[in-house]
Parts: structure tokens; C-alpha cells; sequence
């Protein structure tokens, strides 16, 4: 055990040694005037000794007063329970700024980082648990604690780079919630200021790349054209033109070198190119051509992604309306606008949202040539792929529909749900692009009134959205939410609709206990408790890059631990006055 | 100046009566010669007795009735027929919730007496004229209360004529409370102790090691109080107690204990009844 405030015991030490003192020394009698003293008297009673020191018979009473005194000042000096028997806890950090993109011969600097973060967690104890964040503009807990390294080694190769430039000061409030317990921090980046920030020194720090320069470009500008990419870039370094790079080159996401035609340096303004894309990925990335890129090394600020605003239609039913939503704000970057018309909410994408994730997610009265038809009892198809997490951890066999429509599937699609009638529901890739169709409104049907349909929906989110889901945590569990400096008190609303008040332990951190289902919001950030228990679905928890996190029981064990020997020290003050009045000595 | 009594309380007192009143004070006479053996119907004045006295002189029920060697002495007619003996001695002064509480009680009783029409007398440190009014027995009390407290050793009065009713209001912090109980007996034909004390005197608050001084007699005691001895104060506090009550009993007196909390009328109830 130790304290966080350790010169409490400089005071409380000497303080110990005067009661020691003070009670070994007899104090002077004191002068009282009685009517008589002929019943004393008749008590003869020991007459005190002219010693200045006591007899050591109340040595209890002292003994009493001393821990007292040792509780009280244990409890103020906050005391901490070094848990270390705990599995060692390692913490990896990859840094997902565009510049990990970056191709050197011994493979992308993001491949790099993943092999490396693979053998750590190939290397570690068998007993260790890894959290697993990514770094970039936000930071995004993938996975908190997590001892299942299969599962892990899914979730490093699932790491890509964002065409984003990097903010390395999210990172102390998070780490500074994490930690808490023994844990162990690998840093892998390729960023020169990430790498040299003052971080702590059993920090792990694995530069990935080459060797840095002093200078990186600090700003490109990108003005899209009227339709698809067409526009302007402009490159800067260190605020003025950087007139070095001649040539560029455009590669989407898989490396894909796009024609060198459509990159035309402007004559008026050598530092600048007009691109023209016909086709375009959904994330371009300008490359600074070899001979020009000497002078370079980090170009992180030279992402785009291209975005268009895509209307979803998602239906909302009564009895799911508690988890709908919850569903709904744990997708980030979502706009709900709030039209409301016959159990339907429109809701529409912000400006940057990639276009993976932006596709509708029910397609309500889906058109059809074939007549309705009533009350069929649908049945689940044979999913093979990815499309088999729709059907994981639920049962929707016999389901009955008051009125459905036909579908066809597209030879890109599975048939998910079907009757004698024919297919009421598909799902499949259009392009890459997730795609789920109903025939039928859910409200229709009585998939709402089944226990499964919470994990119904979560599967057609996480199918959808397999990255953009928020962790969601059980009742009871503790939350660090990652709040700006705010004054006190923080309130923050419950699922039932009442407010709460939260003590921060820190100016950034605060604790929100999740004691009901459903979802909770600090101020602009939503946090959904039993959405998916993983009792009920086996869910691989993913974070997104809202700075939300699980954690079990961050609490320091101080806070307790403290608690407690306040109360036992009360309780030993109080037991130390009766005794002293039952002794009857006042000192 | 002030005021023991309110006005209340003084209206209350004066519809109450002293036991023997509405009897002649020949007819209480007659009583006591009549359980006296018929010897005389003189009142006589019953003491201890003392070198010189005559042997015949010796009443000798009495004496085996009071355990001491008493003699009767024939006494003119009685001046007062009520006499209230007040302790004022140091220790009866030193709480002043304890002297309040004294003289409140010793003037209540002489508004009943003088409201009926009886006289009452007042034994403080020189005995008192008979008081036949009400006024002038509360100003008496008031006067009492007001004064500067004196140092004042108790002494019981001695080769007084007896009366028919005597009240003594002490403490009874005294060494030698057993023949001052003699003593009063001597001196009335009914007689009542009511023993006033203080809370602190009952369960004395003091612990830890202090230095006791004898309000009577400055006498210094040093000891260490603790639960153990506290509870061996009260076994002794008990005792004390029930010899007091004893020794009124055996001599024919009444015994009323009256605290500091004791209200008025909870007091002269016991007093009177």
C-alpha cells in the first residue's frame, strides 16, 4: 500500500509521539470544591502518586488513540493498493495518421506496425490483456483488456490509416484513464512529434519508418470541384508554397496509381495541380513523386476523402425505440433530423462520413412487382460470409409478418428471410457497399416483441457499420468519459431521462456509473449500457473514435480504500471517547 | 429585589394547610401527653442530657427510645407553632440552583402557615421573630436570598422550646448529621427533614485525577476518579442515604429528599402530604 499524499505522515508521526508523551505524563489534578468529603473519604480510593509519569494500566486506551490517529491520517494521505499480483496489462498504441501509408521497401509503415504489434502480443505472458488504441486525429479504443488473442490479432490487421493528420494531445487523458493498474505502453508511430513528445519513460517507443527530417508539409488545401475531383491542390510548408515537389501522384487506399494525366501542374502557379477523376475512390491520397519527396518525410496532411451527403431510412418502432436510438448515436458522424413521419426517421450523413459506411440501412416498401402478401411465416436463409453475423446469437425462425412484399435478390445478395411466397429479405455487397433489404416494415412483423430483436438490430448495425459501433457496457459497469475541463458539478443524463451529477477526479476525466439500460449522455457524448451484453451475444466490443472507454473498475483503489479507514477511524474516535468517559480519564 | 415565589405560586401555596392545622393547639397538646403517659399537660422541652442535670429530670423512655441519656425540662408555652431551621452553611450556599431551591421551600412553607393564620418561625443564623404575615414573611426570605452568602458553620438549636411542627432544610454534609438529628428531635413535636441536594451531588461529575476540597472545612483530598470509583460513590451515596432515613424514622421525623430538579409543587406535596 502506499499514499499518494505521503507528508500527511510528517505531521502525523510527531503527532503520535506527542500522544505518546502526553499520555505517559500524568497531568495535573485539578481543584475541585465538594459539599463534603466524607462519602470519598469513606471510598479510600488509591491516592495518586507525586510521579510524573502514569501507571501503564490504560495501555489499550493509548493503543485505541493511536490507531485512530494512524486511520485518519492513512485516510487523508489517500492510499492506493498496489494490485501486484494483477496480469500485466499492455496498452498498444498504432498510429493511424495518413502518413503510415507510406510505402518503404520493407512494406507499408502501417504493415510494419501491425507485424510489430503482432509479436508483442505473441511475445507477452500468458496471462497479459492488451488494449489496443489507434491514434490519429482521435483516438479509438478497439479493444479494452481484451485476453483473447486471436481475437486481437483479427483487430491489429484490422487497423488502417485515416487521412488525417494527427493530434497527439488526446492521448494523456485517455492513457491517464487507462492506467491505473501495472500496464505496460507501446507506442508505434512514424510521427517525429509523436515520437519525441515528452511521454512517460516506461513507455515503449517504436518509431516505424525511416529516418526523420525537420521538415514536413504542414498544409495542403484541396478546393473540390463542381463534380467528383476536380480541384485545385496546393501544398505549403511551413506556411509559405512548397515550390520542391514538381510532380504528384494520386493512390487511392490500395495503392492504386491513378493516371498521371489527370494531375496537371498548373502553369501560373507551379505549386499547384488540377485534378480531374472520373472514377473516384473514395480516398486519394497526393503523393509527392520520388524526386521530389527527398526533402519530405512526413506528408500527413496530403488526405482527402471524398464524401457525399447519402439520406438513410431507418424505421423506428415503439418497442424499439429505446435501443434504436441508442443504436443511432453510437453511429458517429450521424445527423438525426428529427422527421418524423408514420414511425420512420429520416437521417442523413454529415459531409465526412467515407461513403463504406454511408448506405441505407432499411429499404422500406421496397418496390416490387409481385402483390403483397399477407401473413407469411418467414424463415431464415443460409448466410455464408459476412453476412452470417445477421443471424449471430438470434433465433427469428417462424417469424410472422402482417403484410410483406416479394423481393428479388440481386445476384450479389443472400436471401435472408423467406416464406413459401418467396424472398421478404436480402442482404449482400453492392459494390462493396453493405446492404440490407427488407420487404416488409419491421413494425409489421413480430421480430419487435422477440427478446432476440435488440441483437437483431445490432447485428444489422454491426453489419452495416462493423466499425462504427460504440462500445457498449453492461449495467453497473464503470465509464470514463473524457470530458474538456468544465466546472463543477457535471451532469449528465440517464437513459429514463433524469440528471446526475458526476465528481470528476480529474479535470478531464470523469466517472459515470452505468446502472441502467439504455442511453446516457455527458454532454455531447452518448454512452449506451446493455445494449449488447455480452452475456446475450458474444459481441467483440469495437470503439469508435469518440474518446469513450471501458473500463471495469478504474477507480483507483484509493478512493475505497480511504473510505474505509476514514469510517474505521470515526468509529474508533467514537469508541475512544466512551472509553475515555468509561475510564474516566479526561485528558 | 427578588423574587422567590411568583405570584402564582403564592396563590397556590395559600390554599394548602400544614398537617395539623385545624386542630387547637391544646388538642395537639393533649395528643402528645396522651402518648407521653399523661404526665403533665405542660409542654415540656426534651434534650440531652448534660452535666448538672438532675437525675430525676430523666426521661427515661426517651432515652431508651433515642439512645441517648435525655432529660425533660419544663418550658413556657410554645412561641411559634411552626419553626423552619434553615441550613446555610457552605455547603447548602455552594450551588446556587441548591440555595434558590432552599429558601424557595422555606418560604412556600411559611406562606401556608401564615395564610391559615398560623405563626412561623425562621432558625437561619439567630432564630427569627414570629411572622403572622404573609408579606413580611417573604420579604424575610427575599432579604435571606439577597445577602452576600457568609461563611456560616451549621449549628442545630439547642434549649429552644419545643414546637408543634419543625422543618429542617439541610443537606445533611455533615459529619455528625446523626446527633443533629437528635437534636431537632428534641426540639418538636413533629418534625420533618427535608434533605436538599444538588444533581452534582448525587452523580458528582468528576473524573481523572483531581483534588477535592471540604467546602465545610477547606480539607483537600486528592484521588483519581473512574468508573470504578464512581459507581463505589453511589454504593456509598445509597447507604448514606437510607441512614438518614433510618435514623428520622427511628426518631419519629419525617424524611422528604429534594433535588435541585425537583419542582415546587412536586416538592411541597411531599413535604406537606
Amino acid at each position: 500500500m502506499s499514499f499518494r499524499d505521503s507528508w500527511i505522515w510528517w505531521i502525523a508521526i510527531p503527532l503520535l509521539i506527542a500522544m505518546v508523551v502526553w499520555h505517559l505524563l500524568r497531568p495535573r489534578a485539578t481543584r475541585q470544591i465538594v459539599p463534603s468529603l466524607q462519602l470519598w473519604q469513606q471510598l479510600r480510593h488509591e491516592q495518586t502518586s507525586t510521579r510524573p509519569w502514569h501507571p501503564p494500566a490504560p495501555w489499550w486506551l493509548l493503543l485505541l488513540r493511536l490507531l485512530v490517529v494512524v486511520l485518519l491520517a492513512g485516510a487523508a494521505a489517500d492510499p492506493t493498493v498496489a494490485d501486484v499480483a494483477a496480469p500485466l496489462h499492455r496498452i498498444i498504441i498504432i498510429d493511424t495518421t495518413a502518413s503510415m501509408l507510406t510505402y518503404e521497401p520493407a512494406g507499408s509503415r502501417i504493415a510494419q506496425a501491425r507485424q510489430i504489434a503482432t509479436q508483442i502480443v505473441a511475445t507477452s505472458p500468458p496471462a497479459t490483456t492488451f488494449s489496443l488504441l489507434t491514434s490519429d486525429r482521435d483516438v479509438t479504443l478497439h479493444a479494452n483488456q481484451l485476453s483473447d488473442r486471436n481475437y486481437l490479432a483479427t483487430l491489429i490487421d484490422a487497423v488502417q490509416p485515416r487521412a488525417v493528420a494527427g493530434d497527439v494531445t488526446l492521448l494523456p487523458a485517455w492513457l491517464a484513464a487507462m492506467r491505473g493498474r501495472t500496464s505496460e505502453v507501446f507506442l508505434l508511430s512514424d510521427d517525429p512529434l509523436l515520437a519525441s513528445a515528452p511521454w512517460p519513460a516506461d513507455w515503449h517507443l517504436i518509431a516505424i519508418g525511416g529516418p526523420v527530417a525537420n521538415q514536413s508539409i504542414q498544409g495542403c488545401t484541396f478546393t473540390a470541384g463542381p463534380t467528383g475531383w476536380d480541384g485545385i491542390i496546393r501544398i505549403e510548408a511551413d506556411g509559405t508554397p512548397f515550390a520542391t515537389a514538381r510532380t504528384v501522384e494520386l493512390v487511392d487506399e490500395n495503392n492504386r496509381l491513378y493516371d498521371a494525366t489527370t494531375v496537371t501542374p498548373r502553369a501560373d502557379a507551379p505549386v499547384e495541380w488540377r485534378v480531374q477523376l472520373t472514377d473516384p475512390p473514395p480516398l486519394l491520397h497526393v503523393r509527392l513523386t520520388p524526386d521530389s519527396r527527398d526533402a519530405l518525410v512526413s506528408d500527413d496532411d496530403c488526405w482527402w476523402q471524398k464524401t457525399t451527403p447519402t439520406p438513410l431510412r431507418v424505421a423506428v418502432y415503439p418497442q424499439m425505440d429505446r435501443f434504436l436510438a441508442a443504436a443511432l448515436r453510437v453511429l458517429p458522424n450521424v445527423m438525426v433530423t428529427n422527421q418524423i413521419t408514420d414511425a420512420e426517421i429520416v437521417i442523413q450523413t454529415d459531409a465526412t462520413i467515407p461513403l463504406s459506411v454511408t448506405v441505407p440501412l432499411w429499404q422500406l416498401n421496397a418496390p416490387s412487382q409481385v402483390p403483397p402478401v399477407r401473413l407469411p411465416v418467414l424463415q431464415p436463409g443460409v448466410l455464408h460470409g459476412d453476412e452470417a453475423t445477421l443471424d449471430r446469437d438470434i433465433a427469428i425462425a417462424n417469424s410472422q409478418v402482417l403484410t410483406t412484399t416479394i423481393v428479388l435478390p440481386p445476384l450479389w445478395a443472400q436471401t435472408w428471410l423467406k416464406s413459401s411466397a418467396g424472398v421478404h429479405a436480402y442482404a449482400g455487397r453492392n459494390n462493396g457497399v453493405a446492404t440490407v433489404v427488407f420487404g416488409f416494415a419491421l413494425s409489421n412483423s413480430d421480430l419487435p416483441l422477440r427478446p432476440d430483436f435488440p441483437l437483431l438490430v445490432r447485428n444489422i448495425l454491426t453489419y452495416l457499420a462493423p466499425t462504427r459501433l460504440q462500445p457498449s457496457y453492461q449495467t453497473g459497469d464503470a465509464v470514463i468519459v473524457a470530458l474538456p475541463p468544465a466546472p463543477l458539478p457535471i451532469l449528465y443524463a440517464q437513459p429514463v431521462g433524469g440528471l446526475a451529477r458526476i465528481i470528476p477526479r480529474a479535470t478531464d476525466v470523469v466517472l459515470v456509473d452505468v446502472t441502467q439500460a439504455g442511453a446516457y449522455r455527458v454532454n455531447d457524448t452518448w454512452v449506451v449500457a446493455n445494449l449488447q451484453a455480452p452475456a446475450e451475444s458474444r459481441v467483440n466490443r469495437v470503439a469508435t473514435s469518440t474518446p469513450v472507454i471501458a473500463a471495469p473498475w478504474l477507480l483507483p483503489a484509493g478512493i475505497a480504500l480511504g473510505q474505509w479507514l476514514l469510517v474505521l477511524g470515526i468509529l474508533g474516535l467514537c469508541g475512544e471517547r466512551w472509553l475515555t468517559w468509561r475510564n474516566g480519564r479526561v485528558t | 429585589m427578588a423574587q422567590l415565589l411568583s405570584a402564582a405560586e403564592s396563590t397556590w401555596l395559600t390554599r394548602m394547610q400544614l398537617p395539623w392545622q385545624g386542630l387547637s393547639p391544646q388538642g395537639l397538646y393533649a395528643v402528645r401527653a396522651a402518648r407521653q403517659g399523661g404526665r403533665s399537660n405542660e409542654p415540656e422541652l426534651l434534650r440531652p442530657y448534660q452535666m448538672g442535670d438532675d437525675v430525676r429530670r430523666v426521661d427515661w423512655a426517651a432515652t431508651q427510645r433515642l439512645q441517648h441519656a435525655m432529660v425533660r425540662q419544663p418550658v413556657p408555652q410554645s412561641q411559634g407553632r411552626l419553626r423552619i431551621v434553615l441550613d446555610a452553611s457552605p455547603s447548602m450556599r455552594l450551588d446556587p440552583a441548591k440555595w434558590h431551591q432552599a429558601l424557595r421551600i422555606v418560604a412556600a412553607l411559611g406562606v401556608v402557615a401564615t395564610s391559615n393564620g398560623d405563626s412561623v418561625q425562621l432558625w437561619h443564623e439567630n432564630p427569627s421573630p414570629l411572622y403572622h404575615r404573609t408579606d413580611d414573611w417573604l420579604s424575610l426570605c427575599d432579604g435571606i436570598y439577597t445577602t452576600a452568602p457568609t461563611t456560616h458553620q451549621f449549628a442545630m438549636p439547642m434549649h429552644v422550646p419545643q414546637t408543634q411542627l419543625a422543618v429542617w432544610c439541610s443537606d445533611l454534609w455533615h459529619a455528625d448529621w446523626a446527633l443533629q438529628l437528635v437534636q431537632f428531635a428534641t426540639t418538636t413535636q413533629t418534625g420533618l427533614v427535608i434533605q436538599l441536594l444538588s444533581a452534582a451531588e448525587i452523580v458528582p461529575p468528576l473524573y481523572g485525577d483531581v483534588t477535592l476540597i471540604d467546602s465545610e472545612t477547606q480539607q483537600e483530598y486528592t484521588m483519581t476518579v473512574d468508573a470504578a470509583l464512581q459507581s463505589r460513590y453511589q454504593a456509598a451515596f445509597t447507604t448514606w442515604q437510607h441512614a438518614i432515613r433510618h435514623e428520622c424514622r427511628r426518631l419519629g421525623l419525617g424524611y422528604v429528599l429534594v433535588t435541585t430538579a425537583t419542582d415546587l409543587a412536586t416538592a411541597m406535596r411531599e413535604v406537606l402530604l
